[in-house]
């Protein structure tokens, strides 16, 4: 990997003394694997201990965060999404809101459809100049 | 060593590319592409047909180059350290360009949120236009970028591993959470109350989010193609 020791680096130098042991560690240990495990069986050169440190490296994944935080980003969403319409459902009809001279404007027309709607128009939601 | 001998080997690490179509097969279809879509916009008959036939045939090179290079990769051993360290750059490079593209982007944005023109009542989101709640599905179709993020590196890292299974399963849930995103910014598209056309704020809007879609939907397809090749090769060790 080309970036590597430079970015091991200049890791060590903004963590080295600020921070505690537990945290630099866990910086590190992207770009650190611990303890690379030695060769047994392919020819030790640089190539193979290439391949066994990312090796070794893929070995350390881990994303339980991913199911819970969609979990949660999904039910925030909900919520907001059933507040919105709440709040939609007690503003005026689209015909009666100010259409200002910036909106709609049309200098030709879409190369879509009628030319006259975007591509995913939806009239409960948009207003159409007429 | 006479020259005869010394011929038969390299003295240097790098890949020396043998001839191939895939260059100036990509060049054509890009210009195509290109074409098709200036065309398209400017409302030529039978340039959208044109379009998606350039983009079939940009997905045919990929491919078709994909494979050489995974043959070159694997059974010919062409990548050295030197050409993996080379590999690294390109794609350093290409991600560099890409966020120069969007630093661009959000450049267009911020010039025309930090001081909003006198005519859109001098303030942002111009007046009569309601902005997207950031916290509903732009969050979530944050945490579904992310999760995608690592369901590709867990296949990555499974298939360095050896683990067929595990990569499949790990690309499968990627292209499911790719099209998740994708339907939730049609969604989002479909339920906003401005459209593109409405004001520098819809333009900004679509311009970036519609780019980031695009950024979605390209690796999407590079990645149903891996999907194909992984089924094709079996890597089980």
């Amino acid at each position: 990997m080309l970036p590597r020791p430079s970015m091991l680096r200049a890791l060590r130098l903004s963590t080295g003394n600020r921070q505690s042991p537990v945290l630099r560690n866990a910086l590190q240990c992207r770009f650190a694997s611990t303890e690379p495990p030695k060769l047994v069986g392919p020819m030790d050169n640089a190539f193979n201990r290439e391949r066994l440190a990312v090796k070794h490296h893929a070995a350390q994944s881990a994303g339980s965060v991913v199911v819970p935080a969609l979990i949660i980003g999904g039910l925030n969403a909900k919520n907001l999404w059933d507040e919105h319409w709440e709040h939609w459902e007690h503003m005026p009809p689209l015909e009666e809101r100010v259409q200002y001279p910036y909106m709609n404007i049309r200098t030709k027309a879409y190369p879509w459809g009628d030319g006259d709607k975007v591509s995913l128009f939806d009239p409960f939601n948009q207003a159409i100049q007429s | 060593m006479t020259n005869l001998v010394r011929s038969n080997f390299q003295a240097h690490p790098f890949h020396l590319v043998s001839p191939s179509p895939w260059p100036i097969f990509t060049c054509i279809s890009l210009l195509a592409l290109t074409t098709s879509g200036v065309l398209t916009m400017h409302g030529f008959s039978f340039a959208q047909d044109f379009l998606y036939m350039a983009l079939l045939l940009v997905i045919f090179t990929m491919s078709f180059w994909f494979r050489d290079v995974i043959s070159e990769a694997t059974y010919l051993g062409n990548h050295t350290l030197a050409v993996q360290r080379g590999i690294n750059m390109g794609i350093a490079l290409f991600i560099i360009s890409e966020a120069l593209f969007f630093l661009a982007i959000f450049w267009t944005f911020f010039h025309s949120a930090l001081s909003p023109a006198a005519e859109m009542g001098a303030q942002w989101p111009p007046k009569g236009i309601d902005s997207v709640n950031p916290f509903e599905l732009p969050l979530l179709n944050t945490v579904i970028l992310l999760s995608s993020g690592f369901t590709v590196t867990y296949a990555h890292h499974s298939l360095i591993q050896g683990n067929r299974s595990g990569a499949l399963y790990g690309i499968v849930l990627t292209v499911m959470l790719a099209l998740i995103f994708t339907g939730l910014q049609g969604l989002e598209y479909t339920v906003s109350s401005f459209t593109l056309s409405d004001s520098t704020y819809g333009s900004c809007f679509y311009f970036g989010t519609g780019f980031h879609g695009l950024n979605y939907v390209a690796p999407y397809i590079i990645i149903c193609l891996f999907l194909k090749t992984k089924k094709i090769y079996n890597i089980e060790s």
